[in-house]
């Protein structure tokens, strides 16, 4: 926390100094040729009191404040009659960005220059029949950091996974055939719940959880091939979803910097993810139903689906080596539960809640060891050497239901300025003492936004909370439109815990500062 | 471009400059009227059953920086109450998103408004309290796309009889009334307001704003009037704020293909459609 409001303070510093003080400057620059203010003039800005019409500064003819021809003839007429995309049969559009990262505090075997990535996206809309419409979206990155620290240093699972990408994001064709009835098939995402953070009722979508806290949730959602029928009714609105392509969350790879299994790989053997494959037998399916009303929206969802996080199952023991060989896999699961939020002059209250049945739920190191032990005293008694999967001698997981809560509120009534809060708390149904998850965990996130100069400054401060001292996540982001298409962007993302066995503890050392530059067109 | 998340604006730009219209019957009778009269004559104004049309904002800042946005608006009145929705064109990095509003007549009624962001691919539910904020960074607030409570400010004439290029006009003065003083100038962050009323169309074609917050002053002007279907539309509206007697940001409104009262299709105003476009 010491280390984050000293950063704070730097930063609210850079803040200030850029929206209050450059400006000036540059109105100073900008009437250099006029005349300079004189002292009461000064002094009158600063005569707040509160109702009172003391302190303004008015034209001495009252008319002359109405002149714009200073101003309105720099406006090129030609440029606003131009013909809006409304009317083309295809559109193009994306940007590019370069995107770096500076590692300050970094571990040696990770480099300090941590990204050096130039990201191409691109993207097409056709107009097809009447209210039909097809979309494509492509996204491809490279990083030069790599090559540039050395690309031997690292595992091919983090070339693969963070070097470069190519992939298509949404490619589908939307349309109606009737007023009431839509369709959107093809590779898409479909963004359902209140959560900014957690994945309660917004379960149709895996995520992209690569870099911790450094990606934005409108790039966190990965599209998947769905069909989707939409039946509509006024307020009403119910959704089918048929998901037929199985993708899991991008999680971050051996040997990288967030590898969430860095603390198991030295105790057991972690083989590659099993993914369920693209077949009818796995389809996955989710229902909503979804209603608009006078101050509010209400949802409620039905999934049957694909734990998108995976868990570790048991695949062999071999007691010679005393070895455990573990399997990413994935559960799957029902989920049923709502969403709703309601508005009330400045404030947006927020909330989700969603019962999940058959979650996979890891085992405690106790409860492994222990078993591991059994393992290894019957393969004596046995003269087994080897127990595949199939034996099942080590259960490492336990089927649970889960209840995932959420509360939240976002509040508007500050000039320029929306601070929004979180909390989420998940509780397994029948706790034992076998798992390796509390029966209550939480997570609490307040962001708080600022915009500034006529909408070309933004400034975003964000903390990321997890309960029983797992950890804390603290970023801050200033981005100014240097013109409308090219924006500029940097800012500080920081890593807490201070218990060693803390979530974030193995990535305290990954705090960075980062900056962007992004020209869309 | 940052759009905000948190305001109740919805495309009123359609909805009231648009039709800074009126095609007032009883200007015969003019000279009788007192200045909160004029005033709700100017807001009752026929801005006809349903619009649409297309909108090119142009934000001009201090050194003469220009940026441009476009929009395309539909706007239909349900009795008293308004549904209006409007699709960013332009520029690139906001091209798709699109806003959703319900105005309620009813004052016990929360207006509803909805954003589509097509980053996230997700209509969500905004709050409506805060008026004083830049409406899209421009000179214009929410308060001025929303229109003034009338019955929460005293007006009177400071002017009966001044000419503004060439039309006769009312100067009247605005101020919020005493027992809602302080909520007034919270909710509008204004102090004051005087406005300069056509009165052969009833139709405010300038006005001086006194902002509380950095006692800034601004000026808005209607031009370019015209008759459109039997309604007088400005098709030009600008905002300029000045601080010190100096131009610190200047927002011009255009406004092109302006169509009334040809109906508009009831599905335009549903979060459906914010996703699917325009």
């Amino acid at each position: 926390m010491t280390r984050f409001s000293s950063v704070l303070c730097w930063i609210v510093l850079l803040i200030f100094t850029s929206v209050f003080i450059l400006p000036d400057i540059s109105v100073d620059a900008a009437t250099a040729d006029s005349e300079p203010a004189s002292a009461e003039e000064v002094s009158d800005d600063f005569q707040e009191n509160d109702n009172s019409l003391s302190g303004f500064s008015e034209e001495a003819d009252d008319k002359s404040g109405f002149s714009d021809e200073a101003f309105t003839d720099v406006v090129d007429l030609d440029q606003i009659s131009a013909s809006s995309d409304e009317e083309r049969l295809l559109t193009w559009g994306g940007f590019i960005k370069e995107d770096l990262g500076y590692s300050y505090d970094h571990e040696p075997t990770y480099p300090e220059i941590s990204k050096i990535r130039t990201i191409l996206n691109l993207k097409a809309s056709l107009r097809l029949l009447s209210d039909w419409r097809a979309e494509a979206v492509w996204n491809g990155f490279y990083d030069a950091a790599y090559r540039n620290f050395g690309r031997d240093k690292f595992t091919e699972e983090t070339l693969d996974a963070y070097e470069s990408e190519s992939e298509i994001r949404d490619l589908f064709i939307d349309g109606s055939v009737f007023r009431w009835l839509r369709f959107k098939l093809g590779r898409q995402i479909i963004a359902w719940g209140q959560s900014e953070t957690q994945q309660i009722t917004d379960v149709a979508n895996p995520r992209d959880n690569r870099e911790l806290g450094m990606v934005d949730i409108e790039d966190a959602r990965m599209p998947v091939l769905a069909t989707k029928i939409s039946l509509l009714a006024d307020a009403w609105e119910v959704n089918l979803v048929a998901i037929h392509e199985n993708r899991p969350n991008k999680i971050p790879t051996v040997g990288s910097e967030f590898d969430p299994l860095v603390r198991l790989r030295n105790q057991f053997t972690i083989r590659d993810e099993e993914i369920p494959e693209n077949s009818a037998e796995n389809t996955e399916y989710l229902v909503r139903v979804f209603k608009t009303f006078n101050g509010g929206d209400l949802g409620l969802v039905w999934a049957d689906v694909y734990d998108d996080s995976f868990y570790l199952d048991f695949y062999s023991y071999d007691a010679i080596q005393n070895r455990l060989s573990l399997t990413p896999r994935h559960q799957r699961t029902k989920t049923v539960g709502f969403s709703g939020n309601l508005v009330r002059s400045s404030w947006l209250f927020k909330t989700e809640f969603a019962r999940k049945t058959g979650v996979a739920i890891a085992r405690n190191q106790t409860n492994l060891t222990q078993q591991i032990l059994n393992a290894a005293l019957l393969a004596q008694m046995t003269g087994t050497a080897y127990f595949p999967r199939e034996t099942q001698i080590i259960k490492t997981w336990s089927q649970k239901n889960l209840l995932q809560y959420m509360l939240g509120f976002e509040y508007s009534g500050l000039d320029d300025i929306t601070i929004s809060l979180e909390g989420d708390i998940e509780k397994i149904e029948d706790h034992d003492d076998t798992l390796g998850s509390k029966e209550t965990n939480g997570s609490v996130t307040l962001r708080c936004d600022y915009t500034a100069l006529n909408d070309t400054f933004n400034a975003t401060v964000l903390w990321f909370h997890l309960t029983d001292s797992n950890g804390d996540v603290y970023r801050i982001n200033l981005g100014y439109d240097l013109i409308d298409a090219l924006n500029i962007s940097g800012g500080i993302i920081l890593y807490e815990a201070s218990k060693t066995d803390a979530q974030v503890y193995p990535y305290r050392k990954n705090d960075r500062l980062f900056a962007a530059l992004k020209y869309s067109f | 471009m940052v759009i905000k998340q948190s305001n109740n604006w919805t495309v009123h730009v359609f909805i009231l400059f648009l039709c800074m219209a009126v095609l007032f019957p009883g200007a015969l009778f003019a000279a009788e009227l007192s200045a909160l009269e004029v005033m709700r004559q100017v807001d009752q104004r026929d801005d006809g059953e349903t619009s649409n049309s297309e909108l090119t904002m142009i934000l001009i800042d201090k050194n003469k920086n220009q940026r441009v946005r476009k929009l395309k608006g539909f706007r239909k009145d349900y009795g008293k109450d308004v549904k209006s929705i409007s699709f960013f064109l332009s520029p690139a990095d906001v091209r798709n998103t699109a806003f959703l509003s319900f105005d309620w007549d009813d004052e016990n009624k929360e207006d509803d408004n909805w954003l589509y962001l097509p980053a996230l691919r997700k209509v969500k539910r905004i709050s409506s309290g805060n008026k004083k904020d830049s409406f899209m960074g421009s000179d214009f607030s929410y308060a001025d796309m929303n229109g003034l409570e009338l019955n929460e400010w005293e007006y009177q004439f400071i002017n009966e009889r001044e000419q503004v290029e060439g039309f006769d006009c009312w100067v009247i003065e605005g101020t919020p009334k005493n027992e809602m003083r302080n909520k007034v100038i919270e909710e509008t962050g204004y102090l004051k307001s005087v406005s300069w009323v056509r009165k052969d169309i009833f139709m405010t074609i300038r006005a001086k704003l006194y902002v509380k917050k950095g006692k800034e002053i601004k000026y808005f002007t209607a031009s370019d009037i015209i008759q459109i279907d039997g309604i007088w539309t400005a098709k030009k509206l600008t905002m300029k704020t000045t601080k010190r007697n100096r131009t610190d940001h200047m927002t011009v409104l255009i406004f092109d293909n302006i169509i009334y009262n040809k109906g508009v299709d009831d599905t335009l105003f549903t979060t459906q459609r914010m996703e699917r476009g325009i």
